[in-house]
């Protein structure tokens, strides 16, 4: 019976056997086990970009993708977006359009974003926007801004104030109106 | 008897390595499936197809000559009634490849015994985890991804007994991996190695239509020379990125010495991770004390790995020395030649995918080392044993991880897609208004690329995420 049976492998071949094959198992099973999880819970916060509650935070935080979830959802990239900052807006709360929110907050992804979903300069403050990248020293969006005919030339921007520069502009499209 | 009962263990230990790649390998095709098509790479391709004659992807006035890779995006482009349809098509024939290449390894290893298996396994993530393996993932760039497994393919066939078929059907597949990149040149240097060390499948006539092949297409290339810059693309130098521009004005009078560079630069990639596109980037991170825990793990396995294969490489060239070829001192030979091949292509600028098609030789010479490697620890004194047991288990170990973190690769590449989609569309209209096809494409493949089931990278810990690499 023995000499039709295989003979019994060395211990110590078997052995470095097991060693080497134990990180292929874990590793297969780690795989397995997250990608299960994956397609069972899409949603797990392991599995999924930060969550915004608001277009407006999603572009403050410059998270492209969750930006994008609220205009795929149906969120007018036009629509004018409730907004506050320490600075900008010298902590008073301001409706801006998303495209506003985005150069005064310089997120040039996002602010590119909007341009490419369906985000329109038709209000006189967003034709401004350059003026407000450019008072924030942000050449590389104004010049971006300046590419589209509606954009307000650098030299047809008026003095803002630097302390809040955004409400600055609101303010003053708002009188030009 | 006996025999047959071998040949059913090997099937058992066959079915155990597939089985223990199968997770990493399905993963990595969904991953490619639902990933979107790059903006930046993906519509001009496409253009392409759409525009022009199909003559005009035959004349090689370009640096880029892959008339078989779009004539095949041709076909299916021109073909298929949906955008959809084609879409899926082309990643098909992307995808297709990279499984049939991990199968196909497997199939040739055809371990024996758990400790072959075993060996066989790091080789599989050996092969899957090499940058020239990664970086050839990119949809829908499948050029040097349909190349890799015909090169396995090739070796198969000139290491089994001779058939009547076997020279026309060597002939095509090098045809086809040629015609879909240069990089297909490195099978005649492979068949004339196997040719040299008498493997039975590869025979003189062989050795001259693929020579003869070769001289043709390069005369054929060269024959456009003229029309070809100095240099292609951006290149790395050192710790510093030179532009192609800027590399001219330095080298143009005399490139050579970077040509060398670049070539050197795959080779070392190949053997080290290090450096990428020419670029000593690890080092670098050393140097200023950035060194990420991802780092550590692809040099220091890389270095072991070819350290490890140097040792057993140059025991087997002994036995070949007194003539007496085996397939593991064969594989060795064809594993340094690829590489030499591989480098020499890569000339004009470097980058991990052009060390695509020694990656599978490099691979198998992994399986063979490290199967000697573990015949002589087991042979060893005790804590000489343990000791370097260990040793084996933590290089395989490290193999494993950047297995997993090709998947996360491959997620943050879709990713990187998706953004592109949705940051680059006004630029894009605004740039490319004056080519209405271009425009008309990029719109219809939208949907495609801002889909929100996209594949997105793991939201690991961070000392995980950290080792398996870059964030």
């Amino acid at each position: 019976m023995t000499t039709n049976q295989t003979l019994p492998m060395d211990r110590r071949t078997r052995f470095v056997a097991a060693l080497i094959t134990t990180p292929a198992v874990l590793a297969a099973l780690a795989v397995l086990v997250i990608d299960v999880w994956r397609f069972q819970s899409p949603n797990a916060a392991l599995l999924t970009a930060p969550f915004a509650y608001s277009l407006a935070d999603a572009i403050a935080a410059d998270n492209v993708q969750e930006a994008y979830t609220f205009i795929r959802a149906g969120q007018d990239p036009n629509e004018l977006i409730a907004v506050r900052h320490p600075v900008l807006t010298d902590g008073r709360p301001v409706l801006v359009s998303p495209l506003l929110w985005a150069v005064a907050t310089q997120k040039r992804n996002v602010l590119l974003m909007l341009l490419g979903h369906g985000a329109r300069m038709d209000r006189a403050m967003d034709r401004s926007a350059g003026c407000l990248a450019d008072a924030l020293g942000d050449a590389n969006i104004a010049s971006l801004l300046r590419a589209y005919e509606d954009a307000v030339p650098r030299e047809g921007c008026q003095a803002r104030n630097a302390s809040a520069p955004l409400l600055s502009l609101i303010e003053k499209a708002g009188s030009a109106k | 008897m006996g025999e047959r009962r071998d040949r059913d263990r090997s099937y058992v230990w066959t079915a155990g390595v597939l089985a223990a790649s199968a997770p990493l390998l399905i993963t990595l095709c969904l991953t490619l499936w639902h990933t979107p098509y790059p903006v930046n790479e993906a519509v001009a391709l496409f253009e392409d197809v759409e525009k022009k004659p199909p003559a005009d992807f035959l004349i090689p006035d370009t640096s880029y000559y892959r008339p078989l890779f779009q004539l095949t995006l041709m076909g299916i482009w021109r073909n298929t009634e949906s955008l959809e349809a084609r879409l899926a098509w082309i990643k098909l024939v992307h995808i297709s490849p990279v499984l049939l290449l991990v199968i196909l390894f497997i199939w040739y290893l055809r371990p024996r015994t758990f400790l072959d298996a075993a060996v066989a396994a790091v080789a599989v993530a050996v092969l899957v985890a090499s940058p020239g393996f990664r970086d050839n993932l990119e949809i829908p760039l499948s050029y040097t991804a349909m190349a890799m497994p015909i090169a396995l393919l090739v070796w198969m066939l000139v290491n089994t007994g001779p058939r009547a078929w076997h020279t026309a059907v060597i002939v095509a597949l090098t045809l086809i991996a040629i015609g879909f990149k240069e990089q297909g040149l490195v099978l005649v240097p492979l068949v004339v190695v196997a040719w040299w060390t008498r493997a039975p499948g590869a025979s003189r006539a062989l050795v001259v239509t693929l020579a003869t092949i070769a001289i043709a297409y390069v005369a054929f290339r060269l024959h456009w020379r003229g029309k070809w810059p100095v240099f292609e693309q951006s290149m790395g130098l050192g710790f510093s990125v030179l532009e192609a521009d800027e590399a001219a004005a330095r080298f143009g009078a005399f490139p050579f010495w970077m040509y060398a560079y670049n070539s050197a630069s795959t080779i070392a990639n190949v053997l080290f991770s290090e450096p990428t596109s020419g670029l000593f980037f690890i080092t670098r991170n050393l140097r200023y004390g950035n060194l990420q825990a991802w780092e550590v793990v692809q040099l220091g396995s890389s270095a072991a790995l070819t350290g490890v294969i140097a040792w057993w490489g140059i025991r087997s060239l002994r036995s070949a020395a007194q003539g007496l070829w085996s397939t593991e001192s064969r594989t060795f030979l064809a594993m340094l030649v690829a590489l030499l091949s591989c480098g020499i292509l890569s000339f004009n600028y470097s980058r991990d995918r052009l060390g695509g098609m020694v990656v599978v030789f490099y691979a198998l010479a992994a399986f063979f080392a490290l199967r000697a490697a573990a015949g002589q620890i087991v042979a060893a004194r005790r804590p000489r044993f343990i000791l370097a047991a260990l040793a084996l288990a933590i290089l395989a170990g490290a193999w494993h991880v950047r297995a997993v973190g090709i998947l996360e690769s491959v997620r943050r590449t879709s990713d990187a897609n998706q953004v592109g989609w949705l940051v680059q569309l006004a630029q894009r209209r605004m740039e490319f208004a004056d080519r209405p096809e271009y425009l008309q494409i990029m719109e219809a493949m939208i949907d495609q690329g801002t889909d929100q089931a996209v594949p997105r990278p793991t939201r690991y810990p961070r000392w995980i995420a950290l080792t398996l690499g870059p964030r």
